[in-house]
Parts: C-alpha cells; structure tokens; sequence
C-alpha cells in the first residue's frame, strides 16, 4: 500500500489557490466586458443586426395658380449592392452591364467594395428594375426613391428650377422652397441576421417620413403657356439671343407668368448647357431705355415739376454739359406738350423733365421704385441692376437716366415699378408664391401681397396712366393696340455699346383705369433692320395680351370700332410639294408672315391647312422636312365660348389649330376644352348657337 | 466487484449535484443555441442526443462505483498500451472534421478517442508518478513520467489536436507538481519551453523561420488572439462576435431564447465552442457568474477528494482530473473573452458534445469513487 505524503499533498492548496486567482481573473475580465464596457459591445450588437433603412419623403408638389400639377415626385427604383452577399461578383457585373447604363468595371468596383450597402445606379426605369429582379442575383437588392418629374416639360423652366438626384433642389422654386418641399425623410430599421437576411418580424422601429410641403404658385399655366409660345415666335421671327416676358398682377403683383429665352426641360436639364437654366428674368439686367420715361414721367408729376400742358421744344437734339444728346426723329419734334413728348417718346423733352425734377429728387424717386435693389422675389439669383451711386452723378447721367439710359434694370424691377404706376402708386413686391400647405391641404404658409411703399400719389399715377394710353393710341406705341381695349404702354430701344444691336422692349398694361394686367416684353440682341421696340417688342405684346385677355375674360370697354376695317381674308390653297422659294415669295406678297421649318426646298406640311381663311398678318408655317417638328409644334387650346364664328375661326388659325365649324352665331361649344394642349394642326370643332 | 454501503457515507453530495446542475444548465443553453425555438427540424436531435449522453454517464458514473480505483493502478500498462493503440488507429481511420483526424465513426454515433484518452493518460500518469514520488526530485527520475505522458501528446498533436495536446501537456504538469517533482527543474524546462515556443513564433512573425509544428490556421488564431480586428469579418470574426455577445448580454442579459447573436447565427458554434458566450448574452454576468462559482466549487470538492484520498495514486488521479477540468474551463471560457487563443476545447457538462460529456461524467465517476474510498481503513 503507497504511503501518502501529507507535505507533497499540501501543494494542493497551492493548487487550489492558483484556480481561484484563475478564476478571479476571468471573473474580472467578464466584469471588465459585462459590466463596464457593456454599452460599446451593446452598440456593436446592435449595429451588426439593425439595417437602418431611409424612406425617402415625398417632395411636395408645385401647383399653378388653378391647380394645375407643375412638378411631381414619382417614385423609381435604386439598385443597391449588398457587397458581402454578393456570391459571384464578376457573373453579376457581367449580367448586371447588360441592363443597366453603367459600364462593367464601375459595377464590379461597387459590388465589390468593403461596406454594408453600395448603390449600383439610382432611380432606374421600371423595365430595368423588373429585368434586374428576374435574374434573382443574390446580394443586389432595390430601395424606392422618388425621381422628380416636371409634366409640363419646359414650361415655366426657370421659375420651376430643377431637383437633383437626391431630390434637393438645385435652382428656381425648387431651390428657393427646398426646405418646404423637401420634407423630413423618415427610417426604417429592420433587424437582420448574420448571414445579412432580413428578419421577417423584424421591423424594430418605423419613422414614417413627412410628405413636402405643396406650393401654389401665382403662375397661370395657361398665360405663362401664352408668354413662352409668343417668345419662342418673335425668338424665331427676329434672330435674338434671348428674351423675357413678364405677365404680373398689378393689384397684388402676383406674377401671373415669366417666360425666358432659351429655355430648358427641367426633366433633363443636364443635358442642356448651363447658362440656358439662367432666369434672365431676374438675373440679367439690362439698359431700360424709353420705357423708363415712365418713372421720370411719374416723378415729375408727382413733384409737380411738370404738367400734362407745359410746352417743351424739341429741336432735335439737346446739349447738357457740351454732350449732345439726339432725338431719335432727326429734326426733332418742335413744339410739343408734356402728353406729346411722352407720346413722341422724345430725348431732349425728357432731358429737360429730368433737369427740372434734380438730381437728388430723381435719385430718390429711382430708388424708391426699387430700382438699386432686389424686388424680393423669393428666387434664388437675382440680380439688381447697376443704379450709380449719389455722388456719380452728374449732369449727363441726369440726363441720360431720364430717358433710360446709364443705368440697368432687371426686367422684374422694372415690371414692379411700372405696377406702382398701375395700381395708383404703391411698389408692391412680386409674388410668386401664394400658398404652401402640407400633403393633407393643410395651410401651412399664406403669402399676402406686401405693399413696400407708396411711391407716389393715385392721382399722379392715374394721370401717367391716362399719357401711357395716348402712346398706344397715337404715339409710338400704337403697334400694341388691341381693338376694343384701352391700353397704355411704352417702347424702349438700347443700343449695345459700339454694335449693331439692340435690346428691345415693351412695357404696357390693361385696361387702362385699373389695371388687372402689367405685361413686359424684353427682347435681348435684336439685329437690325427693324429693331426698335415699336416694331418688335410691341407687336409681341400685342399677340399675346389679346390672347390673355380672351383667356381672362376681360371683355373689352368699348365696342370696336365701326371704322376699324377688318383685315382682308384669304384663302389658303395646298402648297404641299410646291417649291418653298415661290409660295413664300407669294404669300409675303399677300402680306402673310412664313415661317420656315426645315432645310429642305419642298414643301410637306402647312400650317393653318388648305382651305382655311387666313387673316393679313398672320403667319402660315411650311414645312419641309418631316422630322422638322411638326407635330412636336403644340398649342394650348384657347376658350373659344363667346366668341362669334369668325373671330373664332381667326383665333384658330393663329395658334395653328385645324378648325371646322357648323352653323352662325356664337361658339357655345368645342370639341377640345379649353387649356388642353394639343400638337399643332390638330382638328377642332366648334359648335355653333345657330346651326 | 467492491461495493460497500458503508461508502455512500463518504460521498461528498455537492460533486454530484454540482454536476447534474451544469448538465441541465447545459441543455438548457443548448436548447436555446439549436433555436429549438424556431421549431428547426433538427434541434431537438441535439437536445436527445446530449441527454442520451448525460444519461449514460451518469449510469457509468453508477457502475463505476462497484470497482475500487486501484484496479486502474494495478492494470495502468494495459490502459497504457490500449491508450497508444487507439490514437494509432485514429491516426490511420479516423475522420477529418475541419482540419483535425478526431473522430471515429462507430455507425450509429462517433466517437472521438482523445477525450477518452485524456482520462486514460490520467491514470497511467498517477500510477508512474506514484511509484517514483520518492524520488521525484530528481532529474533523471522526472524523465519517466515525462515521457509516458510525452508518446500521447505526440500522437495527439500529430490528429491536429493542438488543444487536447496541450490538455494533457498540462495534467501532466500540474501531476507532476502535486506529485513532489522538482519545482526549479520543472520551472526551468517548462518556464524555458515557453520561452522558445514564444521565441520561434516571434522569429517567424519577423524572419520567417519555419514553425513545424503549428499549422497556418492555429497560427492565425494567435494571430487575432493579439488583435482580433486584423480581419474581423474573416479568421477574427469569431472572437469578435463572441465579446460582442457577452458584453451586449450586460449584467442581466437579454433572457433566454433573446440574444440576438446567437438567435440571428452571428455567433459561431455557439452549441459547442462558444456556449459560454450564449450563456453571457442570455443571462448576463450574473449567469456566467453562477456558472463560474459552480466550477469553481466543484473543482475545490475535488481538490477535497484528492487530500482525502486514501492513497497517493487516488490524489494524484483527483489531482489529474481536476486540471483536465480546469484547463478545460480556462481555456474556454478564457477564448470567449480574448484572454486566450481559440482551439476547440469544450467546456465540460455544458458545451454540446457526446464523447466528451461521456468522458467528462467517467471522470467525475471515479473522482466519486476515490471519494467513496478515501477511508483508510477498511472494514
């Protein structure tokens, strides 16, 4: 039997005590991890197993002032790698670069890099999607985001501005509104397990995202429609660079519609170059000319430096400080009334108003039109013209600033200032947006007009008014005139410095009491020959202020007069395969304008169509070539209610709509409602109160 | 055949139950790593064949009873020859699971004879120490034992079984210790061994000196073992997610059938190797505390047993097996945490595993049977 050795068995004790400084150790240690470190390892636990899910929020809409859907959100499908469960990285690229638009190694470069979740390509078409989702690629996965659409195309453009590709807005009310469109994304975190598959059950937290806010603008489709057609025609007619049209409410300065050349579709607008995104409208400024002559004309009566009889002679130039200043009529007007100068749009006339109004009180009354300084359109870019300072001006600048010269406005400046003088003195600020309210129409934010200042009396404005009229009716406005409507206006011609070239513009308003409209065509870079703003702004705003006013309802004051003969009628025969030289030389012999689309020297189309009566004046377009446009050529369809036959019929062929009619009397109906557009030459019926 | 009443006087109660409460904790946990929860087909397989297991250790443990533990001392070259034997074989049929020749595959279950030969090193080990303890002090003596343990570990380092390898590395040791063996000679050959094991490796990391006797993937787990975050989603990624369960499982842990590691597959082997780390996340430190007090208690039960024991082959048994077990615990509950280098080592009566909760309750077996003898008298 073995002895036992009690001092050999004490070393048990030694033993024990090293396991239980083992243990002690490992015990501190899990303290170490349980205890105090517990909160990074809860962290890590729980990013490894949550997937926090962004839902995008919708962007809110952009509304006219009807309603009427100017920018949606729809939304589109994003490809998105989950590169750890992706199984074959160089099969899937390979199968994945046949669908989609981006090229193989971008694709394997994102499907193979070291994160949790990589985006493929964004805002797919559906086809694609669906393709991508019948191969079944493991680790390829989709998330909606919301893609912006802009229904109307390049309608509105530089108001509308753009969204990116992340929905933020990058220009125009998109950007200007962003933080009310743009809503507050919400998240869903879905619980996973290790090998990346989402647990079914496991939505641990759902942060619905809060909808934009909608914004109604004070823009009306079918006049900012009406302002674009008419600048695009004279963009054609008169070889200009570019051109802005402003249709403003003077009563609140709601900007009913503002139009640019060139435009762009904000659907693609990266496809355009940038300076075509530019709202010229408030960003660029320009030399006024004449028809600043209305701020000096409202100063100086309101300073009571002038009267409407105050005899001015004119003969034909006027020196200030040595510097001779022409008239624009080579021998001068002579002797002349206040009423008259103005109607005459007369240099040294107004040259003489400005020098008895002074320096210091037309300074004044510049700056309190608002000239110098941002209008307060709430739009990203604008401009604010070039006003020199007190102390730069001298005489000559005094001079030239009263008939609009030496110093630049911006055309929103300029259409603000000239409402004061429509809507009895007060500068109110443009307004664009009327309303925003949330998904639910809740109002969120009203707009009300914002009155600035009264810049000067009603009584001085009604009277500058009552001159304005005369130069539509006898003076140099009189291409503007609408039959059967009181209307008052002003040209204004500027020669670009040492060219041939000359911004041309056109100022008026309606009816002429109490206006509801100011309407403002700024043609930039007209080339001679005809290039003053008589015969090439005003006509621009004579189309489509009649236009407006039909569409409006605002019937005329005063029946048109007997006297006025109506323009001669013909009718059109079918040019179609005729050589395009001799029918144009033909139909400007009948004093018919043409337009010419396409290159080629036969004719395939025209517009208006064989057989209709076409008014003197109005535009047949030829077309030669197929793929020229024809049917990409649209028009808003006109309300045609009211109307009798044959200036319905005269409507019709303006804007190029086919046009058949049944019986006499008055239109009661149309086949096409009103407000729909329609490509060009399309068949219309009108329906007739005699049939 | 041996069998007195009188003996169950002697037996210390809190071994047994000890050990019935970590097998049911056991299942319990296992029950919650198979995600017997999630009705999956085979889970409750898992469940049957542990506690199969259990239940034919327990009725060894039972039979165990009747024979007197110096039969083992008397028949220790039998065992011996019959140890050598079987890791042979295992060498030439055994089956390759991941990187390691353990197994042998018996039809209806495998079997896996290096946890067996654990126990059976253990008591031809007691036997030689004992018949030198005279004069263990001396070098030349030393060498016997030393290399009787020596041919196993070899032959279980060779199955790719680092981890038993240094299991019976260790018994040896701590026998040889609390054996009487030379504490400088032993602090001089083990301390310097560890040294130069440590030294080669570093040569390798810095000059590329062949390591021969390590294999690249037990060489990349001290790899992360010195930083884990060197490839958390590849060969770091199991002890990374093993800390994350245990911390996230904070003081009270997430309950049972609630920690998201285990639930959602983030922790590896979390049946077998990495049970521990369930228990953590599930029950927090106060469960994996409890969990430590129990081994803890029952490993100085043992320590009871072997200085009681009637004769020095009985301690140095109880002795053996009690460093099994805490080699066992240490490593890995020590792995779970990044105290120490993973290796496959299970923890004992808890992790999932036939084999070795068989060979586990054979030792717990003869610990009580040396309990149950340690009267020096016999009547």
């Amino acid at each position: 039997m073995p002895r036992t050795n009690p001092q050999v068995r004490n070393r048990v004790l030694l033993f024990f005590l090293i396991i239980f400084i083992i243990f002690v150790l490992l015990a501190l240690r899990l303290v170490w991890i349980q205890v105090i470190n517990s909160a990074e390892y809860q962290n890590l636990a729980l990013n490894q197993r949550l997937r926090e899910v962004k839902v995008e929020a919708k962007r809110g809409i952009i509304y006219d002032r009807n309603g009427k859907k100017l920018a949606v959100s729809s939304s589109s499908q994003t490809v998105v790698a989950i590169p750890p469960d992706v199984k074959n990285a160089k099969q899937t690229a390979i199968q994945l670069e046949k669908i989609l638009t981006t090229d193989y190694q971008t694709i394997y470069d994102r499907i193979t890099r070291n994160a949790s979740a990589v985006y493929i390509q964004r805002k797919i078409s559906d086809k694609m999607a669906r393709q991508i989702k019948e191969l079944d690629l493991s680790g390829i996965i989709f998330t909606e985001e919301s893609k912006r659409y802009y229904p109307e195309n390049s309608l509105a453009s530089h108001l509308i501005g753009f969204a990116g590709i992340d929905s933020q807005g990058l220009d125009g009310i998109e950007l200007a509104f962003d933080k009310y469109l743009s809503g507050k994304p919400g998240k869903i975190t879905v619980e996973r397990d290790a090998a990346g598959t989402t647990i079914p059950e496991g939505v641990r937290e759902f942060v619905p995202s809060r909808d934009g806010f909608n914004i109604y603008l004070t823009i009306d489709e079918v006049i900012q429609y009406i302002a674009e057609r008419e600048l695009k025609r004279a963009e054609k007619e008169l070889n200009l660079s570019g051109g802005s049209i402003i249709v403003m409410d003077p009563q609140n300065g709601d900007v009913l519609a503002l139009a640019n050349t060139p435009d762009y579709n904000p659907n693609q607008f990266a496809d355009y170059p940038q300076k075509y995104w530019r709202n010229r409208s408030i960003s660029d400024s320009f030399e006024p000319g004449s028809t600043f002559k209305i701020i000096t004309t409202a100063s100086a009566l309101e300073e009571g430096v002038v009267q409407r009889n105050d005899i001015f002679y004119d003969p034909g130039y006027i020196k200030v400080s040595g510097e001779r200043i022409d008239c624009w009529k080579t021998n001068g007007h002579g002797r002349q009334t206040f009423a008259e100068v103005v109607q005459n749009s007369c240099n040294p006339g107004f040259v003489q108003v400005g020098v008895r109004l002074g320096k210091d009180k037309f300074h004044n009354y510049i700056k309190a039109f608002g000239f110098g300084d941002e209008t307060g359109i709430k739009l990203p870019g604008e401009a604010v013209g070039l006003v020199p300072p007190y102390e730069k001006v001298g005489p000559v600048e005094l001079a030239t600033f009263s008939f609009g010269h030496g110093l630049t406005v911006t055309p929103i400046q300029l259409i603000s200032a000239v409402s004061a003088v429509a809507n009895g003195g007060k500068l109110i600020r443009p307004r664009l947006v009327s309303e925003i309210r949330d998904a639910d129409h809740n109002l969120i934010e009203k707009n009300e007009p914002v009155v600035i200042r009264q810049v000067v009396s009603e009584s001085t404005a009604s009277l500058t008014r009552e001159l304005l009229e005369q130069v539509v009716a006898d003076g140099t406005g009189a291409n503007a005139a609408i039959p059967g409507y009181n209307i008052g206006g002003k040209t204004g011609t500027a020669q670009h410095y040492g060219e041939q070239k000359y911004d041309s513009s056109f100022i008026g308003m309606v009816p002429i009491d109490k206006p509801s409209l100011v309407v403002l065509v700024v043609l930039y870079d007209v080339e001679g020959p005809t290039y003053y703003g008589s015969q090439t702004a005003a006509p621009v705003f004579r189309r489509m202020t009649r236009d407006i006013l039909r569409y409006l309802k605002i019937t005329p004051e005063n029946t048109p007069e007997v006297e006025e003969q109506k323009p001669e009628t013909l009718v059109l025969p079918d040019f179609t395969g005729q050589e395009v030289s001799e029918v144009e030389k033909l139909l400007r012999n009948s004093n018919l304008n043409v337009k010419i689309v396409g290159s080629q020297t036969k004719i395939l189309e025209q517009v208006p169509f064989s057989g209709t009566e076409v008014a003197e004046n109005s535009t047949v377009i030829l077309f030669t070539e197929k793929s020229a446009g024809f049917h990409d050529f649209y028009v808003a369809v006109p309300d045609f209610r009211d109307l009798t036959r044959e200036d319905a019929i005269y409507l019709a062929q303006e804007i190029g709509l086919q046009v058949r009619t049944n019986g006499s009397g008055k239109v009661v109906g149309q086949t096409i409602n009103p407000g729909e557009r329609v490509s060009g030459g399309t068949e219309i019926i009108l329906k007739l109160s005699n049939e | 055949m041996n069998w007195n009443r009188k003996f169950l006087r002697y037996l210390n109660v809190s071994i047994p139950l000890i050990v019935i409460l970590l097998i049911m904790i056991g299942l319990l946990i296992i029950s919650s790593a198979v995600e017997v929860n999630q009705h999956s087909d085979n889970s409750m397989l898992y469940l049957q064949k542990q506690a199969i297991a259990a239940i034919l250790g327990i009725l060894l443990i039972i039979i165990i009873q009747f024979f007197d533990y110096r039969i083992f001392k008397e028949y220790s070259w039998v065992i011996y020859i019959c140890t050598i034997i079987l890791l042979g074989v295992i060498l030439g049929i055994g089956q390759t699971i991941s990187g390691g020749r353990r197994w042998i595959d018996l039809g209806l279950v495998s079997f896996q004879p290096s946890e067996l030969a654990k126990i059976l090193v253990i008591l031809v080990l007691a036997a030689v120490i004992d018949d030198n303890a005279d004069d263990l002090g001396y070098l030349t003596v030393m060498f016997k034992p030393s290399l009787v343990a020596f041919i196993p570990f070899i032959l279980i380092l060779l199955q790719n079984d680092l981890g038993t390898s240094l299991v019976i590395l260790f018994i040896y040791i701590v026998m040889m210790f609390a054996g009487g063996g030379n504490v400088k000679f032993m602090a001089f050959f083990f301390g310097g061994g560890f040294i130069m094991v440590v030294l080669m490796i570093v040569s390798h990391f810095f000059i590329g000196t062949p390591l021969p006797f390590l294999k690249e993937y037990q060489l990349n787990r001290l790899i992360v073992f010195i930083n884990p975050n060197v490839d958390p989603y590849g060969i770091g990624y199991n002890i990374i997610q093993s800390k994350i369960a245990l911390g996230s499982g904070e003081l009270f842990g997430k309950g049972l059938f609630a920690g998201t590691q285990n639930q959602l597959n983030f922790l590896p082997e979390k049946h077998t190797d990495f049970i521990f780390s369930v228990i953590g996340e599930e029950f927090g430190f106060i469960g994996v505390a409890v969990v430590l007090i129990l081994f803890l208690f029952l490993l100085w039960q043992f320590l009871n047993v072997a200085r009681n024991a009637k004769d020095q082959y009985g301690y140095l048994v109880v002795v053996g097996i009690t460093a099994m077990f805490l080699f066992h615990i240490l490593e890995n509950v020590g792995m779970t945490m990044g105290m120490m280098p993973i290796t496959g080592i299970p923890l004992p009566f808890i992790s999932y595993g036939g084999t070795f909760m068989v060979s586990s309750l054979i030792a717990v077996g003869i610990v009580i049977n040396i309990n149950l003898r340690k009267n020096k008298i016999m009547f």
